[in-house]
């Protein structure tokens, strides 16, 4: 079978879905950067609208419950002045009876042009790219443990916009790499882009045994050395109750990030979060709130790439 | 006699929603025999010759121990536990010392629970898609566990669909030490790994999970040297509407009775294997672990 990475590019090496950032062309994901760049104004509310996607219909469909993605999702499609619905259908109701593909055949009836797709099942937007009519577009919103591939985007272009060419970069990520589809297209994408200083920073129950580029680390000072970009990653409680860590509080002894800890990374670095905030999990409050933190930069610039992407995988070649 | 020729011995096949088909096409391929799992209710007048395990414990709970006497004279050439978990250590001891006394077969498929909950090989490839692991210690440990209840109890016992080259190391280990264990594998395990799941692809969801290349080497020469006995199609057909789904969601197991023959076959033609060792692997090692 193809791989994901296969499966989201046409003969022409454009994109007709968009599911994951591992073996993304570069010439792409710096397409989508320069995109969302011209979506950008001043300040967050002077994003610019265009009707690039006017008469298309887009789809938010989450089988699983994320309030904020699916509201960017929303406003980046709304932006670009398409029709948008959004549903959220539990996996509980599918588990009911109903299959996936007798859902996916249902709403395809409907007339949609893009789905925008949210699963808890690694690799549930590739099944529903593989058997979707050939019209429909996917953009994967997030599945499993598998890829958030528009996050890694928008970390990408929240990277760049702060500190230049990312080949040059050491970037540190802490916290849950192994069970976070964050982390996985995060890797991806500053690998595809070219950074060589990958650092990857938990505990051993935390790291993935292999598959990753970067360096894994189970200290803290050791892993963020001189970093220029350090990521930390939202705790889920879940964590704790299957024994992966022994509690929130120690988690934050070893790995929590604070102002002061930071003076271990190089002068300027920047603090990022894909949100929510655990305050006093994996980040302290001064540090969120401080200069160096671009954790809000990154949710203005989700809707910016956002857009770029949906309208990437509709086929509006225009360049902008 | 030849391997294209031999009438086979599977020490595992599971019937599925259409049994009189999944018989008439065992029939077609050469096999004499099929092994059946517990709770598999076939037709009455099948074309092939049927062995029956029967369960260990009532409805497999790992709790209760079934009636295996009763089960024995209806006719079971053995007792299994299938994949499904043990309440606890106590039971398991009791449950071979049991069937021992009765003079019963044991069919053991060691697999821990927890660890065993993964559904991929816990290498590279899965840690890249994002699925949940299984490490080969969720074999190795159950194997090692069994290994020590069969020893202590004196139970005979056959290790059914073993995965990994740790557990081909076991195994030999425990029969150089005269432990007198017979061994299998599944024909899936011989030609496939888990190179096979990249893309998702749902119907190489098997368990046990398919490993690396090198546990898929280890199990080839564990077989070519004796090891390893004997080799199952360890065929598990599911409707299409349980396999057609998000490679996690998707039933485990896959039609695979045609492939025992031309599996072996090719495996002889590579030179990995004699043809007399295949032959033997299908036809005098299942029916001396069936006592046919």
């Amino acid at each position: 079978m193809p791989s994901t990475a296969q499966l989201q590019l046409t003969d022409k090496g454009r994109l007709r879905h968009f599911l994951t950032t591992e073996g993304l062309p570069k010439d792409l994901m710096i397409e989508i950067m320069d995109r969302a760049a011209t979506f950008l104004g001043d300040t967050p509310r002077d994003l610019k609208k265009r009707p690039l996607l006017k008469g298309r219909s887009v789809v938010n469909l989450f089988f699983e419950n994320s309030t904020r993605t699916r509201t960017t999702f929303e406003i980046a499609a709304k932006g670009l002045s398409a029709d948008v619905v959004s549903l959220d259908i539990s996996t509980s109701a599918t588990a009911k009876g109903e299959s996936l593909l007798d859902t996916l055949k249902n709403l395809e009836a409907m007339g949609a042009d893009l789905f925008v797709v949210r699963h808890n099942q690694s690799g549930a937007p590739h099944f529903i790219a593989q058997h979707c009519t050939p019209e429909l577009a996917i953009v994967n919103a997030g599945d499993g443990l598998h890829a958030h591939p528009t996050q890694a985007m928008l970390d990408m272009f929240t990277i760049r916009q702060h500190k230049g060419d990312i080949a040059n970069l050491k970037v540190a990520i802490i916290g849950d790499i192994r069970h976070s589809r964050v982390v996985r297209s995060q890797v991806h994408a500053l690998h595809g882009l070219g950074c060589q200083d990958i650092r990857l920073i938990g505990p051993g129950t935390l790291l993935p045994r292999q598959g990753l580029a970067g360096s894994l680390h189970d200290d803290l000072r050791e892993g963020i050395q001189d970093a220029d970009v350090v990521i930390c990653l939202r705790l889920q409680k879940e964590r704790m109750a299957s024994a992966l860590l022994p509690s929130e509080a120690e988690f934050h002894r070893n790995y929590g990030m604070t102002l002061e800890r930071l003076g271990w990374a190089a002068p300027n670095a920047i603090v990022m979060h894909p949100g929510p905030i655990n305050r006093g999990v994996e980040i302290d409050s001064e540090l969120a709130d401080s200069d160096h933190s671009v954790i809000l930069n990154q949710v203005t610039n989700g809707i910016a790439v956002r857009m770029a992407i949906l309208s990437m995988v509709m086929g509006v070649e225009e360049r902008l | 006699m030849s391997l294209a020729s031999v009438g086979m011995i599977d020490l595992c096949c599971r019937l599925g929603e259409t049994p009189g088909q999944t018989l008439a096409q065992a029939q077609e391929l050469g096999y004499d025999v099929l092994t059946l799992p517990p709770y598999e209710t076939p037709p009455e007048d099948s074309p092939v010759r049927l062995a029956k395990l029967g369960p260990i414990t009532q409805e497999l709970d790992g709790e209760h121990l079934a009636e295996m006497a009763r089960y024995q004279a209806g006719g079971v050439v053995g007792v299994t536990q299938g994949h499904a978990p043990w309440k606890n250590t106590r039971v398991q001891l009791n449950a071979l010392r049991y069937a021992r006394g009765q003079n019963l077969p044991v069919h053991a498929l060691p697999l821990d629970s927890e660890l065993g909950r993964g559904v991929a090989h816990d290498g590279e490839i899965a840690q890249r898609l994002g699925l949940e692991t299984q490490p080969s210690a969720a074999e190795t440990i159950a194997l090692a566990r069994d290994l020590q209840l069969i020893a202590e109890t004196g139970v005979t016992a056959h290790i059914g669909r073993i995965s990994c080259a740790e557990s081909v190391r076991l195994i030999r280990r425990a029969k150089a030490e005269g432990l007198p264990i017979t061994c299998d594998v599944a024909v899936t395990h011989l030609l496939w790994n888990e190179a096979k799941i990249e893309g998702y692809d749902y119907r190489y969801r098997l368990q046990p999970v398919l490993r690396s290349e090198a546990d898929q080497m280890a199990l080839i020469e564990g077989l070519a040297e004796g090891v390893i006995d004997a080799v199952c199609s360890d065929h598990t057909p599911h409707p299409v509407a349980d396999k057609r789904l998000p490679f996690a969601q998707a039933a485990p197991g896959a039609e695979t009775l045609h492939l025992l023959r031309s599996g072996l076959t090719a495996l002889v033609d590579q030179g990995r294997l004699t043809e007399q060792r295949a032959i033997s692997a299908v036809l005098d090692a299942p029916a001396k672990i069936l006592k046919l």
